[in-house]
């Protein structure tokens, strides 16, 4: 399955979720807005070549975007380190009060899966093989 | 902390999450980095009174990052778009080992 099926997913039970549900609908939303960009991420960059292990994935993703030293991969693996940390917020502090900001996680969902495959076919080759060289050594540096 | 003419942005003290992250800060040496940071991105968001806390932010997969959030009413897409702003600030002003300890929230 592709990852946009849980954006759409999360958008069907932020539509009309009986009065009991409410909260639960919206967590789960939030999480799966997160996995929706996740796994967008994950499987455009292994076509670029990166693979991942299965316990530090997560990281990989974001914190290998963040490494290039191309300003608009950095910002997309920002906007995932952020919806992960709405993701942790949605599933696990079930004490804490919800209010999630929809609007902006669609807008942090919609931003990087425009960009990531736009911003990537837009580097040179130079850069390119420069950035995958740093992305992929800071996957490596999450081995475990 | 003054940042700019007519703004102000106040970092929190009494939250157990901002006195763990500023311990973090600390201990990592972080803490100029840090103010550079609130600078730049109270700066960016126009506001006269940003309100700012801090959080340490572990992922359990072994990156740790500095959680700088910015209360100044914005939402949506138009918290989004300041974001971005601040980044592109941070990218001119820091090198990217720096900036990347840090995850700036505007909310």
């Amino acid at each position: 399955m592709r990852g946009n099926e849980f954006f759409e997913i999360a958008k069907h039970l932020l539509g009309n979720p009986p009065a009991r549900w409410q909260e639960a609908a919206e967590r789960t939303a939030a999480s799966r807005i997160y996995y929706a960009a996740f796994i967008y991420s994950r499987d455009l960059m292994e076509t670029w070549g990166c693979s991942f292990t299965e316990n530090a994935v997560h990281t990989q993703v974001a914190e290998g975007l963040k490494a290039s030293r191309e300003l608009e991969l950095v910002r997309i693996g920002k906007k995932i380190s952020e919806l992960h940390d709405e993701r942790k917020r949605a599933d696990y502090q079930t004490k804490a009060p919800e209010g999630f900001d929809f609007a902006r996680l669609e807008a942090l969902y919609e931003d990087v899966v425009r960009e990531l495959q736009n911003r990537w076919a837009h580097l040179g080759e130079h850069a390119r093989q420069a950035a995958m060289r740093e992305i992929r050594a800071r996957i490596a540096s999450y081995q475990s | 902390m003054e940042t700019s003419a007519g703004s102000s942005a106040a970092v929190a003290n009494g939250s157990a999450a901002t006195q763990e992250a500023r311990a973090y800060v600390e201990q990592e040496g972080l803490g100029e980095a840090l103010q550079t940071v609130i600078a730049l991105a109270t700066r960016a968001t126009d506001c006269q009174d940003v309100g700012v806390s801090l959080m340490r932010y572990d992922d359990r997969q072994g990156a740790t990052l500095v959680k700088v959030a910015l209360r100044c009413g914005l939402r949506g897409r138009a918290a989004v778009a300041k974001e971005d702003e601040i980044l592109d600030r941070m990218w001119k002003a820091m090198e990217p080992e720096s900036l990347n300890r840090f995850l700036v929230v505007v909310e």
